[in-house]
């Protein structure tokens, strides 16, 4: 079991200990007029300080980068080019990196250039599909930056009835969340019981095996009840078609794992045994102590290329248990297992791991899809979030606080 | 939709900035393998480096009343793809020691030039896994500072002169020079060590 979220380490480059002293001997060496002849590891630091022939204040954007760190790395790759080799590198820059008519005149340098240029500029083909989807993203990624500036002119009303998230709701919530998250967010309690843990991350590994031997039976999909949804995936107990978590149950109705098996000993309303030989799901949310990956319709395969970091399983999401019930969503909650003090995560490889946040790798929220994510970001970037310092705007305008 | 195919970069972009969703389609798709893989080699990471190019786009997106057509597009392009991948290095930058007083290798004491002619380049056709080489190629970009390896994939893949590579990053000419020189002088010392070390393994 790992923490997740540890800390970036600091992120300046450290000179060893002499180093440091032999970068302050210089300064004052210097300070004091002299030279630095009787001392080979300030004279050091001073030829390194010689390769930096850029006049730092004329750097645009980046005088800050100017330090020992890039003067180490300048210096750490100080090996000279002979005469020859630097014109042949002025000439075919400023020839537009072309060796034709070139190459003759640098003896084969140019070949060698641009043989470097092929090496860095050409690499294995992409895959057309990886393209797509790359090219889709970016483009989705626009348009919700399009739409987040048009919603922020007009407020927008709640959908009526529909359990599908659209664009003006999750701007509302958004917006309404920034202040449940900020003032709301309950201190809640940091006593871990640990024995249900041990129980929980038990059954996450007894799970572990179970998708192992389900999808090794069946053509490396991974369980799904039914071959797509229709509206939503929300309505846990409905039908498969409109429940995720019946896609889960596939466990349990093939008997890859029990009930218990699927019930963390903190929810006191997990269901623990089958009701009826047909079940295909739970009956409510109450009854799931875990969330599964939405399945894409048509399934989700199993294989080499997917990255180890796929989340297929965790503690139940806080977040649709609020939209279910149609409260604001608090985006960072923890899971409501464990007294919110965290949540495991079932990785695709089977391993387990403990977050004491919903945030992954590159903030990626556990209980989010990224486009809802990039929003929430955004209205936080454009609305910020209540300090305690905000007015009422006018004395029509009702605000009151504590 | 126009045909976009036979127009240059910066027709579609006046034009993706006029409102034609496709124009951008189009340009997103027209600098999907040389941008992705500049800023893969850039960050070191093709997950990041994904990411990165979405924010590039972005960037793209909220700056294009800024961007003068009479200029080229896609430098333009490169320059915000950089700066967002410097943004990125310098959040995950990790902190380490730097030892500086391994000997220095000065040219005046007559040691180790690095002679171009001297450095194995795989031609463009020579039969090697394309994916061993281009982790090769990657692990060989790691070994330069961060300054070098931008400077020199900004010359690699926007092929510009030294001039506009100077007045993009904002840098005296002398400097993107010599910087060029070094880039050169570390990215050919790199790449022997690293093709040394595969030769090695393969050997193994």
């Amino acid at each position: 079991m790992t923490t997740h979220g540890a800390e970036h380490p600091d992120e300046s480059y450290q000179l060893s200990a002499a180093d440091s002293a032999a970068v302050d001997r210089l300064i004052s060496i210097r300070a004091e007029g002299s030279d630095t002849d009787s001392d080979p590891q300030a004279q050091a630091v001073e030829q390194l300080f010689g390769l930096l022939d850029t006049p730092v204040a004329s750097e645009r954007e980046r005088s800050a980068r100017i330090n020992l760190a890039a003067l180490s790395a300048l210096r750490s790759q100080a090996q000279p080019l002979s005469q020859a080799d630097q014109d042949a590198i002025d000439q075919w820059i400023d020839s537009g990196c072309e060796i034709t008519d070139l190459d003759a005149v640098l003896g084969g340098r140019a070949g060698v250039l641009d043989g470097f240029r092929g090496l860095i500029t050409t690499g294995a083909p992409t895959d057309p599909s990886n393209k797509a989807d790359l090219v889709n993203r970016t483009l989705a990624r626009i348009q919700t930056q399009i739409d987040a500036d048009e919603a922020a002119y007009s407020l927008p009303t709640r959908g009526r009835g529909t359990m599908r998230f659209r664009l003006a709701d999750l701007i509302s919530i958004a917006a309404v969340l920034l202040i449940v998250g900020s003032i709301a967010m309950p201190v809640f309690s940091r006593v871990q019981t640990k024995s249900h843990q041990i129980a929980c991350l038990s059954n996450l590994g007894t799970v572990a095996d179970a998708f192992g031997v389900y999808a090794g039976s069946n053509r490396d999909t991974l369980p799904m009840a039914t071959a797509g949804f229709g509206p939503t995936w929300m309505k846990v107990g409905s039908t498969p078609e409109q429940s995720n978590s019946a896609n889960l149950y596939t466990l349990v109705r093939t008997e890859h794992a029990t009930l218990n098996d699927l019930a963390c000993p903190t929810n006191p309303d997990a269901r623990t045994a089958e009701s009826s030989p047909d079940a295909w799901d739970w009956h409510s949310i109450d009854e799931l102590s875990y969330s599964y990956r939405i399945m894409p319709n048509g399934g989700l395969k199993m294989h080499a290329s997917m990255p180890v970091r796929v989340v297929l399983m965790s503690d139940r999401s806080p977040v649709t248990l609020r939209a279910i019930r149609g409260i604001p969503i608090v985006p960072e909650e923890n899971s409501p297992n464990h007294d919110h003090a965290g949540q495991h995560i079932l990785k695709l490889d089977g391993s387990t791991e403990w977050l004491t946040n919903p945030l992954l790798e590159s903030n990626d929220n556990l209980w989010l899809p990224r486009p809802i994510e990039q929003i929430i970001h955004q209205v936080r970037n454009r609305l910020g979030v209540i300090e305690g310092n905000e007015m009422p705007d006018g004395p029509t305008d009702a605000f009151v606080g504590p | 939709m126009p045909d976009f195919a036979s127009q240059s970069d910066e027709t579609v972009f006046v034009a993706f900035r006029d409102g034609n969703t496709d124009a951008y389609r189009e340009l997103i798709e027209r600098f999907h393998d040389d941008l992705l893989r500049f800023l893969t080699r850039l960050v070191g990471d093709r997950a990041a480096a994904e990411d990165i190019f979405q924010e590039t786009f972005l960037q793209v997106h909220l700056s294009a009343s800024t961007f003068d057509a009479t200029r080229r597009f896609r430098p333009w392009l490169f320059t915000i793809g950089a700066n967002k991948g410097r943004d990125f290095l310098r959040k995950k930058k990790r902190q380490r020691t730097v030892e500086l007083s391994r000997p220095l290798k000065m040219s005046e004491g007559g040691t180790a030039f690095i002679d171009l002619l001297e450095v194995d380049v795989p031609p463009p056709d020579a039969a090697m896994d394309l994916s061993e080489r281009d982790e090769m190629v990657q692990r060989a970009l790691a070994r330069l500072g961060e300054p070098l390896r931008e400077v020199l994939l900004l010359a690699y893949f926007q092929r510009m002169s030294y001039a506009h590579i100077a007045e993009d990053l904002g840098i005296p000419l002398g400097t993107v020079k010599s910087r060029m020189h070094s880039a050169v002088a570390a990215f050919a010392r790199s790449w022997q060590m690293v093709s040394k070390e595969s030769t090695k393994r393969g050997d193994d």
